[in-house]
């Protein structure tokens, strides 16, 4: 083995990595060779360098790991396990509950002048507390959010969108409207 | 029936957080000093160990029971580290990393005091770890991983090329030339320490 070869195994030697027969190889030339002794010694100092150097941190800066795990761990620890599973789910499940309100509303309309309804706008404060649906009609929701003009527009808007369907259909189903 | 389903699926496993929470009681000291070796200061070495828990956390459950915590996290550790400082590096970034290293020579020289009478101390001591972690942020920091992996951490050759995700060939090489270079860094050192012998 030249000085080269040697030099370029002598990492290797120095952790152990190598075959009994190249570690023999090297013992027996770095006794020899001046030159690649001084060069093991080099490395041997530089691990022993790194292996004594001391840990960097503090206690503080492990205590605000530890914090810091504790309130991401704990403070949701079903999403934390798989955010994205989660996400999805939820998702999920709420479009089913959406489908299945929308079903409902649909299947069984609530009609304006349904008896039960009628006895409730009878007596306005019960409403709130037994309507199961506390929905207002879309209209009124609108004109909350609408200047005049847009008003306008947004009513010719309305009367296109809607004009496929029948008159009473305008109404949105399950709400009780008062006009 | 949906809304029981909900809930269940809510809970969380109970055994799955404590356990995680053990697994880095053994092993968050160390962690935290191979981020810290990686970065070369707290604050980064803080934010990339805690992002890595988090990410460890997030996959516990393909984690084998069987195989080793702190190999995988390591693994975490590192990989978030190279793509973190590439995202940084406003260099372009050299594209095969086992061939010629970047031209550290050209960075600013930095000022060698003289070291040939060294005082055995505690200020000697903190100035040598002070001087060493900053020859090592001066390594490729491929290099540097391999080079504390297997010095500041003691892993062995395998174990690093697991870590790591390369050949036995390749750690090899990296440690050798990262050794390399620290000894030209800290060649005032290893001359005081042969007149020293002398
Ligand atoms: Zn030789």
């Amino acid at each position: 083995m030249n000085c080269h070869r040697v030099q370029s195994l002598l990492s290797a030697y120095l952790d152990q990595e190598l075959s009994p027969e190249e570690q023999r190889l090297i013992r027996n030339h770095i006794f020899h060779c001046p030159i690649c002794a001084e060069n093991f010694e080099d490395l041997s100092h530089i691990k022993s360098y790194l292996g004594n150097l001391e840990p960097p941190f503090a206690q503080a800066d492990l205590d605000l790991l530890d914090q810091f795990l504790f309130d991401h761990l704990h403070a949701n620890p079903s999403f934390s396990a798989n955010p994205w599973v989660w996400g999805k789910r939820l998702a999920l499940t709420t479009a089913c509950v959406f489908l299945f309100l929308m079903t409902a509303f649909y299947l069984f309309p609530v009609e304006p002048n349904n008896p039960m309804l009628l006895t409730q706008e009878a007596a306005p404060f019960s409403i709130s507390s037994t309507t199961p649906y506390q929905l207002v009609s879309e209209r009124k929701t609108d004109v909350n959010f609408l200047s005049a003009d847009d008003e306008e527009q947004d009513e010719k808007k309305r009367n296109s969108d809607y004009s496929f369907f029948p008159e009473q259909s305008r109404l949105v189903p399950g709400v009780p409207v008062s006009r | 029936m949906l809304q029981t389903e909900t809930l269940s699926l809510a809970r969380p496993a109970p055994d799955t957080l404590s356990e995680f929470e053990q697994q880095v009681k053994n092993y968050e000291k160390a962690f935290y000093h191979f981020a810290y070796r990686l970065t070369g200061n707290h604050d980064d070495a803080q934010d990339l160990t805690q992002e890595a828990l988090l990410k460890a956390y997030r996959a516990f459950n393909r984690f084998k029971p069987g195989t080793a915590f702190d190999r995988w996290v390591y693994q975490i550790i590192y990989r978030l580290f190279i793509d973190q400082y590439r995202k940084k590096r406003r260099r372009p970034f050299v594209a095969s990393l086992d061939e010629a290293p970047p031209h550290l020579d050209q960075e600013k020289p930095k000022e060698v005091p003289d070291y040939s009478k060294l005082p055995e101390d505690f200020a000697l001591r903190h100035e040598l770890g002070v001087t060493i972690q900053s020859a090592l942020l001066r390594l490729p920091e491929e290099f540097r991983a391999a080079v504390v992996l297997c010095d500041v951490q003691g892993f062995s050759y395998e174990e690093i090329s697991n870590i790591l995700q390369c050949s036995l060939g390749t750690v090899r090489s990296r440690i050798h030339r990262g050794r390399r270079q620290l000894r030209e860094y800290l060649q005032p050192y290893l001359s005081a320490e042969r007149s020293k012998k002398q």
